[in-house]
């Protein structure tokens, strides 16, 4: 019965943040379903520990469950911001031409939607003379340069424009 | 409880272990910068430790094994996606890369928003060419279209979409 609460659990945040998202509450949809999925995770917590106690059924319930709202989290955050994603589900109608495509998603579409949410969550703000980093901004670019360093990113396009010149 | 407690440590450890592996030998081998690779150890490793632990069940009969493996999946499942994703986001994440556009001593002036569209073009081409490697959409007189597995997987995004209210 523990994975079966671990779901349960799972499927009421999943309702509950539907209903957020639904409601004139201000928070982007990561906060919203952390504040729930949070709320959801000590009822779990605490119903598995009052029947199991410390155990390692807990434990795995708890894992189960945190492991599903990490899924939802990234399911959610793609389709809001992957291209991809969008192009997948706006392809459902039909087949797209190229020059539909190209339509659909313009370049300066794009570009304005990501700068748009960039601003909302602080990252940038727009200035007389254009837009500028927040330092949350700053911040968030000097964590991803280091990770890109780490997993060395800059070394893979080098290896890439090597066999370009290549051919 | 220390029952738990140890099993716990163990798939820690197996986890530190494979990410220690990576850091220090693996992500200096060439073959190791291509996502396809990265993906593969991460779900090749989930495989040998649900074997390890299915094997064990068996040798020792023991009923708690169906809990430690959905646990210790769950644990490597959390490490893995959270792996993936940021390896991902700092390798080609638009809105970042706009940010590092962006990251000029005063900031950038409107006008230079023109290198940032050419960055959005680029962009679209790639994930396009990305989803027909993946066999999710395919090139056809029409245009592009879904493949089977590309409707499957259009369908749970619209569903996801749907749940949070997402306008595409």
């Amino acid at each position: 019965m523990w994975g079966v609460w671990a779901i349960i659990v799972f499927v009421g945040a999943l309702a509950g943040h539907a209903a957020l998202c639904r409601l004139p509450v201000s928070g982007n949809n990561v906060a919203k379903f952390l504040g729930v999925g949070g709320l959801a995770g000590i009822l779990l917590s605490t119903y598995l520990i009052s029947v199991y106690g410390l155990a390692l059924t807990t434990w795995a319930g708890l894992f189960l469950y945190m492991f599903l709202c990490e899924l939802y989290i990234f399911s959610f955050t793609l389709v809001h911001s992957s291209v991809s994603a969008s192009l997948l589900i706006a392809l459902r109608a039909g087949a797209l031409t190229d020059q539909e495509i190209h339509m659909r998603y313009s370049d300066e579409r794009m570009v304005d939607l990501r700068i748009g949410k960039l601003l909302a969550n602080g990252f940038l703000r727009e200035g007389d003379s254009g837009y500028t980093l927040t330092d949350r901004g700053r911040l968030l670019l000097a964590i991803f340069r280091r990770l890109r360093g780490f997993f060395r990113h800059s070394a893979r396009e080098a290896a890439d424009d090597r066999l370009l010149a290549r051919d | 409880m220390l029952a738990g407690l140890q099993w716990i440590v163990w798939c820690g450890l197996y986890l530190v272990g494979h990410f220690a592996l990576y850091t220090l030998v693996l992500r200096n081998r060439e073959s190791f910068l291509r996502e396809r690779v990265i993906f593969g150890y991460h779900v090749l490793s989930a495989v040998a430790l649900a074997l390890v632990l299915l094997g064990t069940a068996v040798i020792t009969a023991r009923e708690e094994v169906l809990i430690e493996t959905v646990g210790a999946l769950s644990l490597h499942g959390i490490y893995s996606l959270s792996f993936l994703e940021l390896w991902s986001l700092s390798e080609a994440g638009y809105s970042l890369r706009i940010l590092g556009e962006l990251d000029t001593p005063g900031g950038a002036p409107k006008v230079d928003l023109a290198l940032l569209y050419r960055l959005g073009s680029s962009k679209k081409e790639s994930r396009i060419e990305s989803l027909q490697r993946l066999r999710l959409v395919r090139r056809q007189t029409q245009g592009v279209s879904l493949t089977p597995l590309g409707r499957v997987l259009a369908a749970a995004l619209r569903a996801i979409a749907k749940a949070v209210n997402v306008k595409m």
